[in-house]
């Protein structure tokens, strides 16, 4: 889903405004990768979690914390996830656009222009000009950022001027800000209490359903596809669960020659999926299709039924040892649930994946 | 027969338009998903012909159908595989659908449909079949919904057990089956009826009849284990002077998924036995 910002060479920063990170979404510099405008949901210690600018409502995206070099979130708070217990710096101060030169030098400035090639700012009153080129990183009053150099080389800077940051942040009376909490509870209301939606929320929501459940089949393809890394197998079973309401769901298996139906829990179904013993596996997922619409329970929650069908093949030594077509049915559940952002409690509803019947139907 | 051949023509006008996308190696899966009635509430959406019907969408995207008429999509619900259908009878149905006024619809929401479950299940280490009748209970203000267990059949369940109800009855109600149980072939159910604290809240109360009764007490005892439902058959008994029956037809064919595969011409009185006789409802 990366929505991918062009990482720009200092010349051509200068050359083609709007510069990285003007765009109002958080950003992940990667190691070796472009940006990524994205909306961080957690920073942990293994993993830094994130949904598309566009589609909050949807699935959770993961990426390593140690593949990123630099994390600036749209308020202004950076946060340089290769240095160990590294927490959030405030970034951004009310009174004061922070220029960081490469002298680690921070500027505390009260106006702030760029001209061609030169930074115009203004420190107690008085007008001074500094080259681009001498410059690191731009962090308006705003919270927004501008990158002059590579991410590895602002990064590196930022490590060096941490002292200085905090010592404009208190002077501009900023508070240094904590890791966002995610905490998260689904609320249970009884159908007395039960909110209305308007047919727009509810056409939304059916949609962003069709979206998770198209992202669960491209979850099981990097599953099942023999040539991805095993690491990056686990994240995609580690974000593909996140896709359901919760991790003890359940996929039941029925097979037209066979009688018994056999019941997993969603993680046991994945990893039986990852240890399929073939040399190759092409898994194509026929995109998704809500065919029951979201009615209201008796719970408090909305349930609906997304259909997608499955082409699967399992090749040995390059020959088909195995084929089929399943039919997957699964539920989807609209809940509410309660948010800690940033200690401020919010109620939000999201679309999450419930319950799956796979039926494998025909053998090609 | 007469359906089958309409079909079949409409189907043959439909891929000569499409042959290049025919040669695509998944065409035939896509277009036997499309047609393929995936759910029972699709089944109803196409038998009502609504807007939201995904095959009409299907054939809106793939084909620029935008027009389509309930007559042919009603049509296209018969199994068309079975034989032995009373040619009389369904075109009689079918007039009646599509003359009446006002025309008959079906109501996800009406109590006169139901989901008869044959289930397996262990009774004291021994495989047993049972048959449950599901319906759906519906809060008149809220339209919030969950399905309910209205009765239970099986040749293990003595008809003659005093009505002593060994179950708690402090269980919490809000323990349901959604409404989209049905999604998923009623899988909740395997979780579901192993909550013996609960039992109560699957149960329609009215029709704690002495099966149910011996039922509930097995589960609540672990005499019995739930395993699993083999097949679901829906009874649909919302359109005057008709019952019919929905079975789920798993085939590489366009005539696939829910079809209507019994059909039988009722009165009024007629239709109170088979709630009593074969949906054993009180």
């Amino acid at each position: 889903m990366k929505k991918k910002l062009p990482l720009l060479t200092t010349s051509l920063l200068i050359l083609a405004m709007p510069l990285i990170g003007q765009d109002r979404s958080d950003v992940i510099y990667p190691l070796d990768d472009d940006p990524i405008a994205c909306i961080i949901t957690e920073v942990t210690e293994q993993v830094i979690r994130y949904k598309h600018p566009e589609n909050q409502q949807g699935p959770d995206y993961i990426t390593r914390r140690d593949k990123a070099l630099l994390i600036f979130k749209e308020n202004g708070d950076y946060l340089l996830p290769q240095k160990e217990s590294a927490d959030w710096v405030s970034g951004a101060s009310e009174t004061n656009h922070k220029i960081i030169t490469k002298s680690d030098e921070v500027l505390a400035a009260e106006f702030l222009e760029v001209e061609g090639v030169n930074i115009k700012y203004q420190i107690n009153q008085q007008t001074n000009e500094l080259p681009t080129e001498e410059v690191l990183l731009v962090i308006y009053k705003d919270g927004r950022h501008e990158l002059y150099d590579s991410p590895d080389k602002v990064a590196n800077g930022l490590s060096q001027v941490g002292a200085q940051m905090s010592e404009v942040a208190s002077n501009g009376g900023q508070a240094a800000v904590s890791e966002p909490s995610t905490a998260e509870s689904l609320i249970n209301e009884p159908a007395d209490d039960m909110i209305d939606l308007t047919e727009e929320q509810k056409a939304h929501f059916e949609e962003m359903a069709e979206v998770k459940a198209n992202d669960f089949g491209k979850y099981l393809r990097i599953i099942s596809n023999k040539k991805e890394d095993e690491e990056d197998k686990l994240y995609a079973i580690e974000a593909a669960v996140k896709l359901f309401i919760d991790d003890s769901v359940k996929i039941t298996v029925s097979s037209v020659n066979r009688e018994e139906k056999r019941q997993f829990i969603v993680p046991e179904y994945l990893d039986r999926l990852r240890m399929l013993p073939y040399d190759k596996v092409e898994l194509i997922w026929m995109r998704a299709q809500l065919v029951s619409r979201l009615r209201p329970g008796q719970d408090g929650k909305y349930y609906g039924v997304i259909a997608a069908q499955q082409l699967f093949r399992g090749y040995i030594d390059n020959k088909i040892q195995y084929q089929d077509v399943t039919d997957k049915n699964i539920e989807v559940v609209l809940a509410r649930y309660e948010v800690f952002d940033e200690g401020v409690k919010k109620q939000k509803w999201d679309v999450f994946l419930s319950d799956i019947g796979v039926q494998q139907t025909r053998e090609k | 027969m007469m359906i089958g051949k309409y079909v079949s023509l409409c189907f043959s006008l439909l891929l000569l338009s499409r042959i290049s996308v025919a040669q695509d190696i998944l065409f035939p899966y896509q277009e036997n998903f499309a047609w393929q009635v995936k759910q029972i509430d699709e089944f109803m959406d196409r038998f009502n012909n609504s807007d939201y019907t995904p095959i009409r969408r299907y054939l809106r995207d793939e084909y620029d159908m935008d027009e389509v008429s309930r007559l042919d999509l009603v049509r296209s619900l018969f199994n068309m595989e079975k034989q032995d259908w009373n040619q009389k009878d369904v075109i009689q149905f079918l007039g009646q659908i599509n003359d009446s006024l006002p025309p008959p619809y079906l109501d996800f929401y009406d109590r006169d449909w139901f989901a008869e479950l044959d289930c397996t299940g262990k009774y004291q280490n021994q495989q047993v079949d049972f048959i449950l009748v599901l319906s759906l209970q519906v809060d008149e203000k809220t339209k919030a919904s969950r399905w309910i267990i209205n009765s239970v059949q099986g040749d293990f369940l003595p008809n003659d057990t005093t009505m002593t109800f060994g179950v708690d009855s402090t269980y919490d109600a809000s323990k349901t089956l959604n409404p989209a149980s049905f999604g998923t072939d009623f899988m909740a159910l395997v979780d579901a009826l192993k909550d013996t604290a609960n039992l109560e809240s699957y149960v329609v109360p009215q029709n704690i009849n002495r099966p149910m009764v011996a039922f509930l007490n097995q589960l609540h005892q672990r005499e019995l284990i739930f395993k699993q439902v083999d097949h679901i058959t829906y009874h649909f008994l919302q359109i005057d002077n008709w019952i019919f029956q929905v079975q789920d037809f798993h085939r590489q064919s366009t005539n696939s998924g829910w079809l209507i595969n019994s059909l039988i011409a009722v009165n009024e009185e007629e239709k109170n036995k088979y709630r009593r006789r074969v949906l054993h409802l009180h």
